[in-house]
């Protein structure tokens, strides 16, 4: 975790404790300290994950930004197909050590970049 | 002149079912499979699939698998007959792959290890062990390759270009075709079970036909059956996937019914293509109840018994459909359980006794590539074909791409005397390509495409080419080579399913066929320095039909590591080069343009004399001075002495005086620079005259003739480009 991270998460904190103070209904103090690292986490690897796309597709005249984080993304705009969800398929399970290895959890996993995102964030080792 | 019919009278088969006709046929009738776990190289725990090995295969002295398995088949195939053959055409995907990649995994290589390492040096091998003298062609369409070598031979016997021929397919497993359809899903953990309602894939597996075809007006005593024709077609859709509304295959299947005067209903068996992947078999199925509305013939795939052997499968599965002609059985279906209804196939489950008197056959691969070939009974009623001479092939657009740049850049390098060696940049190359339709695919299919594009527009055709012919001598070295590097990084746990789909010979022409929409026939040939004329030549034998526009490229990239490797030429060669040509042409005797003829095309390793028959074949010393202003010779620098003495013979008997363009001096060394050659002439012949600096002190003015392309070194090709105004052949 970087020193970004932390600061982040403290500020999220802070926004909290404010809210608190204000006196809007919030859930206790941990469960959103949790959620604002999870999401944290979460958005970090949305945004790697927007860039290994593009890399490992070589997508030239794609940005990361051109990925949105609930588009279609097989069979979308971008012009990917099955053959990419394969190569995508390796990249995961080289970085993140997750397998996908059925054709019905990949259709699920590879709806769009969210259900990418929190598949990887819930099953990866290196993520957690 | 009387017309042929062509039969088989020889066939050889090395499966995983058995070796020979006799043993195969009797496991056949068993339901035997000959699939089990991978023994001839190790995988990581927890990966091993089923393959199909050939058991016991006899060790060879450093020779790789693929041409082992190639000439026991070719031997037995040959049995009958005293001489060589006269003409070889073979299937073949991956040549010396399965030595090459574990030497390419040592950390220390020696470059004669790779000796046999070309896909195109397997029929190289059985030319030589066999004395084949005439046209050696090697066809690497992926999947269909076995089946399309049978139409191109079916031609070349059809054409009087020899009166026989050995045709078929060979190829080995190796870790290329293993992991790169493992990363592609496509194998099923369980061994393929073709049309099964819980098919997952196919089956990996090795292998070699041989069919020896003889030419004749009336079947020989000898004949088990008779090739009744062959059609190709190419979805032109995917380069993995094939069409789900199976037009290619349908397209494939009804040329093949129409080349040999046979309907739907004639038809006793269909031998299916069958792989045992989900989408594959979806596929055959729908161009199946497409071209049968009712009842249709007995059917089944083999490939649940014999796993799928690639570029042998189409030549096994046509030697199998010999055998059920002339014995009297039809294959069961192995390895289905419970057919899919989703089909709506009804396979023959068990193997049967029953007379058969006329087989489709068909195979489908990577590109698109679809082939379907008919075989009969000899005693089958026949007519004779009458091969009328066709109308010369004219070229219509033309362009090349050198060190120098492209087509004008070429010539302006040429012209100021500079010569044109060197690589062009990936970024130069691929400038005028849509970045979406080339992020797949690495250097020599962008230079394909490149070429293709140009070439078409440099026609002025507003529609695109109906059938692509495309020839290298190595393939797609970048995608191999990454594919490698990425398996031997992860301890051959990770293998890119994008760069193995890239690394086969015919992604290139595939990519160009998306590209046009190009739906006709789509060939790929390779053959070392010779792959070029290897195209051109098959697409004179089978680009027919009313006019068509055919594409006619040759390219080879220069991969650092690889090229110096693998081609004698790179290696000794100074600056590295690469690039390619590629012609528009159309069959036809009003369109304006130089004309283009093959006319000699054979294996030189075994024929001390090659010179004499082409001198003849070009019309004797004054047909050759009368005809031709300027000769452009290849000679690869790997046989620089025996190139430069065949051509002094040819300069001694034909007692030609012109320029000689010894062009790989320019073009520098790469297996495809005779397509660049190829269309420098056709730009000689439009402009009636040759750059001054390439003329040796010479005339540079072509009065009217025509330039000879001529091949030297182990094979012996001639090309001739004509002006416009056709002269009397």
């Amino acid at each position: 975790m970087t020193e970004h991270d932390i600061d982040d998460i403290l500020s999220n904190f802070v926004q909290y404790f404010n809210r608190c103070v204000k006196g809007q209904p919030e859930a206790a103090p941990e469960k959103p300290l949790q959620r604002a690292f999870k999401e944290k986490l979460t958005m970090n690897l949305m945004d790697e994950l927007r860039i290994k796309i593009i890399d490992t597709l070589n997508l030239e005249e794609v940005v990361p930004d051109d990925i949105g984080e609930d588009d279609q993304l097989i069979g979308g705009d971008l012009g990917l197909d099955s053959i990419d969800v394969l190569e995508l398929v390796m990249m995961i399970e080289k970085d993140y050590s997750v397998r996908i290895d059925n054709k019905e959890l990949g259709a699920r996993v590879f709806r769009s970049l969210r259900t990418l995102t929190e598949y990887i964030a819930e099953e990866s080792p290196r993520v957690q | 002149m009387a017309g042929v019919r062509v039969f088989i009278t020889g066939t050889g088969l090395i499966t995983p079912v058995g070796r020979g006709a006799a043993e195969t046929r009797s496991s056949i009738m068993k339901g035997l499979r000959g699939i089990g776990p991978v023994t001839l190289f190790p995988v990581p725990h927890g990966r091993s699939l089923p393959v199909g090995e050939v058991r016991g295969l006899p060790e060879g002295s450093g020779l790789p698998r693929t041409h082992r398995l190639a000439l026991l088949a070719a031997r037995e195939a040959l049995a009958g007959s005293k001489d060589g053959p006269g003409a070889i055409v073979l299937g073949v995907t991956t040549g010396g792959m399965d030595l090459g990649e574990k030497y390419l995994k040592a950390d220390q290589v020696r470059r004669e290890v790779f000796t046999h390492h070309a896909a195109g040096s397997v029929a190289e091998y059985l030319a030589r062990e066999l004395g084949c003298r005439g046209p050696v062609i090697t066809v690497s369409t992926a999947c269909s390759s076995g089946t399309a070598a049978l139409k191109i031979a079916l031609e070349i016997l059809r054409q009087g270009k020899a009166t026989n021929a050995l045709v078929g397919g060979a190829d080995s497993l190796c870790r290329l075709t293993y992991h790169g359809f493992h990363a592609l899903q496509l194998v099923d953990p369980e061994g393929g079970r073709p049309l099964d309602l819980h098919r997952r894939g196919m089956t990996v597996s090795e292998g070699a036909g041989m069919l020896f075809l003889e030419a004749g007006e009336h079947p020989p005593e000898t004949a088990l059956a008779e090739v009744l024709g062959g059609g190709l077609s190419c979805d032109a859709f995917h380069p993995a996937s094939p069409d789900p509304e199976g037009t290619g295959a349908l397209a494939a299947m009804r040329a093949a019914m129409e080349d040999g005067g046979v309907l739907p209903w004639e038809i006793d068996y269909i031998s299916l293509h069958g792989t045992g992947t989900v989408d594959n078999d979806l596929s055959e199925a729908t161009a199946l109840n497409r071209l049968f509305t009712q009842d249709k013939p007995l059917l089944s795939s083999v490939k649940g018994a014999f796993g799928h052997s690639l570029a042998a499968s189409g030549a096994i599965e046509a030697v199998i459909s010999a055998m059920c002609i002339n014995d009297g059985f039809v294959p069961g279906n192995t390895g289905c359980a419970t057919p899919d209804p989703g089909l709506g196939l009804n396979p023959l489950m068990e193997p049967v006794e029953q007379a058969v008197n006329t087989v489709l056959s068909n195979s489908f691969g990577f590109g698109g590539n679809n082939a379907s070939v008919v075989i009969g009974s000899p005693k089958r009623e026949s007519s004779p074909r009458c091969h009328e001479r066709p109308s010369p092939l004219r070229v219509v657009g033309s362009a090349c791409i050198t060190g120098a740049g492209k087509t004008p850049m070429t010539w302006k390098a040429l012209s100021e005397g500079r010569g044109c060696h060197g690589i062009l940049p990936d970024t130069e190359v691929s400038a005028d390509l849509p970045p979406k339709n080339v992020r797949r695919v690495r250097r020599l299919s962008r230079l394909a495409l490149s070429l293709a594009v140009s070439a078409h527009g440099d026609s002025g055709e507003t529609g695109g080419p109906d059938a692509v012919f495309f020839g290298t001598g190595w393939g797609p070295l970048s995608e191999t080579h990454e594919f490698f590097a990425r398996l031997y990084e992860s301890g051959e746990r990770f293998a890119s399913p994008t760069d193995f789909i890239g690394s086969v010979h015919n992604a290139p022409a595939g990519l160009i066929a998306i590209h046009f929409r190009s739906t006709g026939p789509n060939i790929t040939t390779t053959g070392g320095d010779y792959s070029f004329e290897q195209a051109l030549m098959t697409a004179d034998l089978l680009a027919g039909g009313r006019d068509p526009l055919i594409l006619v490229a040759g390219a080879d990239e220069n991969h650092s590591v690889l090229s110096p490797l693998f081609d004698d030429s790179v290696w000794g060669g100074g600056t590295p080069s690469d690039g390619g040509g590629a012609l528009c042409l159309r069959r036809s005797d009003t369109t304006p343009g130089p004309g283009l003829l093959p006319v000699f095309l054979e294996y030189a390793g075994r024929n001390p004399h090659p010179v004499s028959p082409l001198v003849d074949r070009l019309g004797g010393p004054d047909g050759i001075r009368e005809r031709y202003g300027a000769i452009l010779a290849g000679i690869p620098l790997s046989h620089r002495d025996m190139g430069r003495d065949q051509l002094s013979r040819f300069l001694n008997a034909s007692g030609f005086e012109g320029p000689v363009i010894d062009y790989r001096r320019f073009t520098g060394e790469f297996a495809s620079a005779s397509a660049v050659a190829a269309v420098l002439g056709v730009s000689f012949v439009r402009e009636e005259k040759i750059p001054e600096p390439l003329c040796q002190g010479k005339s540079p003015r072509l009065n009217g003739k025509g330039v000879l392309l001529m091949g030297l070194g182990k094979f012996v090709t001639a090309v001739e480009v004509m002006p416009a105004k056709p002269m009397n052949p």
